[in-house]
């Protein structure tokens, strides 16, 4: 991933899981690392549909106001190219997010034991 | 004189038992099992690679190259359609959950009950609860089982109580009590494999909140691999090798002789003969491994049953969480039978603590986005709302729900590999349905405002809860193996783990696995 696809992708992860007043977002909570290991080892065969993916919300997306990322991302859950790998997608942020200290600690989650 | 009277194939559930009792008996014993003997530390806490959501990978084996087949395609261990349990010193029972049932007297005779669906081969077993209730006692007394006999109305009254007192109630498990009662349903506290209070010199129970699919951090759940097995070694009669695969058992003139074992390292070939063998590989792998041995009754490898597990969710008006482990604590046993038009039943009970991750997958509403600021706000403020109770129904075996021995596809070491193939019965998806519907009136007498979930459809069943497919019977044209589950004409060869279930009852089967297999130990003795 070149470091415009990367940016793009951390975008996306944050709009999948928002920063907001109660957790981070799932970039700073580790999704977005999550997903580049991932892409590279058990998720690999996922590598190209991203970066088509990435490609399709093109080079400035991560520069664009949230609205405007939430509706692009809309755009292409909609469609018919993207709408499988969108949902897989996030499925894997979740995962990144949810096996997060952050994304556990924010549902109330403390390891015990 | 060969080296060992025994050879014992697979150290899980029943293998360890048979293991433990005839090492003590003063047997010489090889116990072969193809995994590891793997510490807390090296099963570890991947949430996402474990033996209750292996997306990518399982944490107790067995490792990618021991691959099965479905419709023709090779498939791992952490893909759907495996049918896995565990491959590890312990079997499923160094991960489980520890849920310690004893069937009851209408689960062994479920075809003089219902009758005979078209098409299904349910039948009676050979043997009683009652006969079998000594072995039960045996288990829960020798492993460590915590519970309430006096609470156990749905089943004869047992000899003496559980070792244990039942583990802490929880929130979750206050409320459900509520609601059942509510209702007018009895519960009772769910017999648990864990120490509450320290025994044998492994302490209690922490309530932690990694214990299905995990190793316990302290020791304090009770598996093969810290009880029978340690007894089985401790006499210096018992040998253990891991990381070996019995290939084939060789039979001559109505007896078996050896068993040939693969060094799954290196690959190598090598071959030991006792007076007796036992296969307890799990309900897949022994059929398996009977086929390539040879064995040509066709009811090997049939009426692979396992376990629906249907379900539902609900939101309840406040928080059920205080994250105290394991999590189940209440189950309800009214609709196991005698529901009109319907096969058997099922047991019911709150669940054990999921993790995040699989909460998130397995737990929310399909009505919920997967995505944005709503789906992150939904788990804030439900996640402690959510109540979950789901129950195995007694599957309604089917001849067609099959496992058989691939001809094409091979493991690594060149091995055959276990084919599946048909499904379960469609009466299990009735009994299914109707105790979805009862997971939902019970969640909704909990309070619930929003109740989601649906009943599974038609598919094959076999999983951690395989059994069946070398069942009890005492016509070798129904059955694979005899009453005292040596297979049939065959002299010396003994199936001890869950294959030779007839039927899966409405429970979790480890303690009827045990029992029989206590009892299989005893036979031998008593030869
Ligand atoms: C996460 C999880 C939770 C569970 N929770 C519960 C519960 O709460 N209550 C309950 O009743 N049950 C539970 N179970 C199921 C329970 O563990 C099984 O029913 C039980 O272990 C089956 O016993 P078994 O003796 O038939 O086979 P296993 O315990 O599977 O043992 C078979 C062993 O044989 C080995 N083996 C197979 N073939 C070969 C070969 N050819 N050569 C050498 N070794 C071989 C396998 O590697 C395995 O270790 C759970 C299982 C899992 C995985
Ligand atoms: S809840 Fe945790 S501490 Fe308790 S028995 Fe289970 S794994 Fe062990």
């Amino acid at each position: 991933m070149n470091p415009i696809e990367q940016n793009a992708l951390r975008a996306v992860v944050d709009r999948i899981i928002p920063p907001d007043e109660y957790a981070p977002g799932g970039s700073e909570a580790g999704a977005f690392d999550y997903l580049v290991t991932m892409l590279s080892g058990d998720l690999a065969q996922d590598a190209e549909n991203c970066r088509a993916f990435l490609t399709e919300l093109g080079s400035e997306f991560a520069t664009l106001p949230v609205e405007a990322q939430d509706t692009e991302l809309q755009r292409l859950a909609d469609s018919d190219m993207h709408r499988a790998f969108f949902r897989r997608l996030c499925e894997y942020a979740q995962e990144g997010f949810y096996t997060s200290p952050a994304g556990m600690k924010m549902i109330g989650w403390e390891i015990k034991g | 004189m060969a080296k060992y009277d025994v050879i014992i194939i697979g150290a899980g559930a029943g293998g360890g038992v048979v293991a433990g009792i005839l090492a003590e008996a003063g047997r010489r014993v090889l116990l072969l099992e193809r995994g590891r003997s793997e510490s807390f530390r090296e099963i570890g806490r991947d949430h996402l690679r474990n033996q209750r959501l292996s997306q990518y990978g399982v944490n107790a084996g067995p490792e990618p190259r021991h691959v099965r087949s479905v419709g023709g395609q090779a498939i791992r261990p952490n893909h759907w359609g495996y049918q896995n349990n565990a491959a590890i010193v312990g079997g499923g029972t160094r991960v489980y959950g520890g849920q310690a049932w004893r069937f009851m007297p209408t689960d062994f005779k479920m075809a003089s009950t219902y009758g005979v669906p078209d098409s299904s081969s349910l039948a009676d077993w050979p043997i009683t609860h009652e006969e079998l209730a000594p072995f039960y006692a045996k288990a829960e007394h020798e492993l460590g089982v915590a519970g309430d006999a006096s609470a156990m109305w749905h089943l004869p009254t047992y000899a003496a109580d559980y070792p244990m007192p039942p583990t802490l109630l929880n929130k979750q498990g206050a409320t459900v009590r509520k609601g059942a009662a509510a209702l007018g349903w009895r519960t009772l506290p769910v017999p648990l494999a864990v120490n509450t209070i320290p025994r044998d010199g492994r302490p209690a129970c922490i309530h932690c909140q990694h214990c299905v699919g995990f190793a316990c951090p302290v020791d304090a759940k009770n598996g093969t691999q810290n009880t029978l097995i340690p007894r089985a070694l401790m006499t210096g009669r018992c040998d253990l090798l891991t990381e070996v695969m019995a290939e084939k058992i060789t039979i001559r003139d109505g007896r078996a002789t050896s068993v040939t074992y693969i060094q799954l390292a290196t690959g190598e070939r090598i071959t030991e003969s006792a007076d007796i063998i036992v296969a307890a590989g799990g309900a897949v792998e022994t059929a398996r491994l009977l086929l390539l041995s040879g064995l040509e009754n066709d009811n090997i490898g049939r009426n692979l049953q396992g376990h629906y597990y249907p379900g539902a969710a609900g939101l309840l008006p406040e928080s059920i969480w205080d994250g105290i482990g394991p999590g189940v604590t209440t189950a309800m046993t009214e609709f196991n039978h005698g529901n009109e038009g319907i096969i058997g039943g099922g047991m019911l009970a709150d669940d054990f603590i999921p993790l995040p991750a699989s909460f998130w997958k397995g737990y929310t509403p399909s009505y919920i986005p997967r995505w944005g600021q709503k789906a992150k706000d939904w788990m804030r403020e439900n996640h402690q709302r959510v109540l979950k109770i789901m129950g195995p129904v007694q599957d309604i075996p089917s001849p067609n729900a099959r496992v058989s021995v691939d001809p094409d596809i091979r493991d690594a070491w060149g091995v055959p590999v276990a084919r599946f193939t048909g499904t379960t019965h469609p009466e299990t998806v009735r009994t299914s349905a109707f105790m979805h519907e009862k997971a939902k009136e019970w969640i909704r007498a909990c309070g619930a405002t929003e109740i989601w979930g649906d009943p599974p459809g038609l598919g094959l069943s076999g999983g951690q809860h395989q059994a069946g497919t070398c069942r009890m019977g005492d016509d070798p044209r129904t059955s694979v193996v005899d009453r005292d589950c040596r297979v049939h004409d065959i002299e010396n060869l003994y199936v001890g783990d869950g294959s030779i279930h007839v039927t899966n009852g409405g429970f979790n089967p480890f303690l009827t696995i045990m029992a029989l297999a206590y009892r299989t130990a005893e036979n031998i003795i008593n030869r």
